[in-house]
């Protein structure tokens, strides 16, 4: 079922949703120290492994970021810690490698060593590191899949027990190419006051891909059938189209997968997301196990991109519906804001509007003149 | 000090200059009322408010609709007078010779800013008097 809503609220309304987004986004992706100190940690890793004697020393290793902390789209679960991808990349071709050796080996190497050995744990394709402090170092050992050519790599699946296809340096410069249709977000026009100024320059295309996997967290309570996050962020990177308005994009992108999925039950076969970069790997292969994470995968972006619309039809005071979608980071968000706004009034910066809206003090507004709020 | 009382017509006038929307309802003799809308954000609820004012007197004011919301936990609104009117000044900080349509009207749609953030999150981050009421709690224990 595609939503079409023709937005009925004013463009200051589209502004400042946008502006509220994206200090949520900001709330929840990984705070700048954090993302130093993964830096930190997973060079640490590199050298653990290239050192001389190591298993990989003399397999020409790269490590490298990839997965959400690449594409800029982390997000804070819900009171859990970040997981970081990190890929492995040999040079040797995978044809030379036998996949269970490989991860075996990863394991073992960081099994060994002094500082690592409490800390890691083997999962289906990677060697995950548990560090105390809110996240995780998933490491992801690939070997280079020349035949397909390019960026494409091969990767150990236990379950399988053989290769999978990938290709995580494809993925991340597609997500870019498509993020890229829109220009950097802007906020000069945000009222009433815009958050400071970032540093960080961020797309609309990667605040939705970070709303939709909050939106997931919130929706699906953390159960294991929710969609996972690969999913999400290529469905919502294919759909994109060059959306300025983050919350209007967002609309548009569920309005689109949920076509995309009416069109697939009109062809009785489930939606089907490959990475755009290696076509080979099915990304939602999970749901063929799982007919009914499948189900609830639907009727959720089904309900979100009815309420969603409705919200942006109705605009005005949409703050409960925010606060039920996007879970309790929008109060602190809305607290960040109203401290903002009360500096700028204590500063005699502000100004109401002719329809009552506190906005910056300028010629054609009345200014806003110091005050006491008092009361028995 | 003394200051010499603004005229109600001299009232008016400034209400009518500077918020149209806003009808003068009732006038006997010394007394003046305006009803209209203020919308404190473009994310805010659209609130009916009346200014009633007897010449010297302090203004009040009053939300028609929609009602005022006490949040859950909480006993009352921050920052009203019993009888439910919002308090937006202190008793200095308002005279008879100064403009309704430049200093309450401003002051009541930031009051109506502060509450709707107070209503959603439990704080109240337009400071004012009485920082210790339950009602009046501030913003600087959130964790940043």
């Amino acid at each position: 079922m595609a939503v079409n809503a023709i937005p009925l609220h004013s463009d200051d309304f589209l502004v400042e949703l946008d502006d509220l987004l994206f200090q949520v986004c900001e709330e929840l992706q990984l705070p700048p120290y954090r993302y130093r100190q993964a830096e930190e940690r997973y060079r640490a890793v590199a050298a653990v492994l290239e050192a001389t004697g190591s298993f990989f020393a003399t397999l020409a290793p790269k490590i490298y970021p990839h997965g959400s902390m690449r594409l800029g789209t982390t997000v804070r679960p819900v009171g859990g810690p970040h997981d970081l991808d990190f890929v492995l990349e040999l040079s040797t071709p995978y044809q030379n490698v036998n996949p269970m050796k490989l991860i075996d080996a990863l394991f073992a190497v960081l099994k060994d060593n002094g500082v690592y050995k409490e800390m890691v744990d083997r999962k289906n394709r990677c060697v995950r590191i548990k560090y105390a402090d809110e996240f995780y170092l998933d490491i992801l050992p690939a070997c280079k899949d020349h035949g397909s050519g390019g960026t494409c790599v091969q990767v150990p699946d236990r379950r399988a027990k053989f290769w999978k296809p990938s290709n995580p340096i494809g993925y991340a410069n597609w997500f870019q190419w498509q993020a890229e249709l829109g220009t950097r977000f802007l906020l000069e026009k945000a009222m009433p006051l815009p958050a400071q100024q970032r540093t960080e320059e961020k797309r609309p295309m990667q605040l939705i891909v970070q709303l939709l996997k909050r939106w997931r967290d919130i929706y699906y309570g953390g159960n294991d059938f929710a969609p996972i996050s690969i999913v999400l962020t290529t469905l919502a990177a294919t759909h994109y189209k060059g959306e300025q308005s983050v919350s209007d994009g967002l609309l548009a992108v569920l309005s689109r997968i949920a076509g995309a999925i009416a069109v697939a039950e009109r062809q009785g076969i489930r939606l089907v997301v490959c990475n755009p970069s290696n076509t080979a790997e099915d990304l939602s292969e999970c749901w063929d196990e799982d007919p009914d994470a499948y189900g609830m995968f639907t009727s959720g972006i089904k309900d979100f991109a009815a309420q969603w619309g409705r919200l942006l039809a109705r605009g005005g005071d949409v703050n409960g519906e925010l606060d039920r979608l996007f879970g309790e980071t929008v109060q602190l968000v809305r607290v960040k804001q109203a401290r903002r706004l009360q500096e700028a009034r204590k500063a005699g910066m502000l100004g109401i509007d002719a329809v009552g809206r506190i906005t910056t003090a300028s010629a054609g507004v009345t200014p806003l003149r110091p005050n006491t709020f008092h009361g028995d | 000090m003394k200051f010499k009382p603004l005229t109600l017509d001299l009232q008016k006038y400034h209400m009518q200059r500077l918020w149209p929307q806003f009808t003068a309802a009732t006038n006997r003799g010394n007394r003046a009322s305006w009803t209209g809308t203020l919308q404190p954000t473009a994310m805010s609820n659209t609130y009916t408010v009346e200014f009633a004012y007897t010449a010297r007197w302090r203004p009040e004011i009053r939300v028609l609709s929609p009602e005022l919301r006490v949040r859950l936990g909480c006993s009352r609104l921050p920052h009203v007078f019993r009888e439910g009117t919002l308090c937006v000044h202190t008793a200095w900080e308002w005279r008879g010779d100064l403009i309704i349509a430049q200093t309450i009207v401003p002051w009541t749609s930031t009051w109506l800013y502060f509450y709707e953030k107070w209503y959603q999150t439990g704080y109240w981050c337009g400071e004012g008097t009485h920082p210790d009421l339950p009602q009046h709690k501030q913003q600087d224990d959130v964790a940043a």
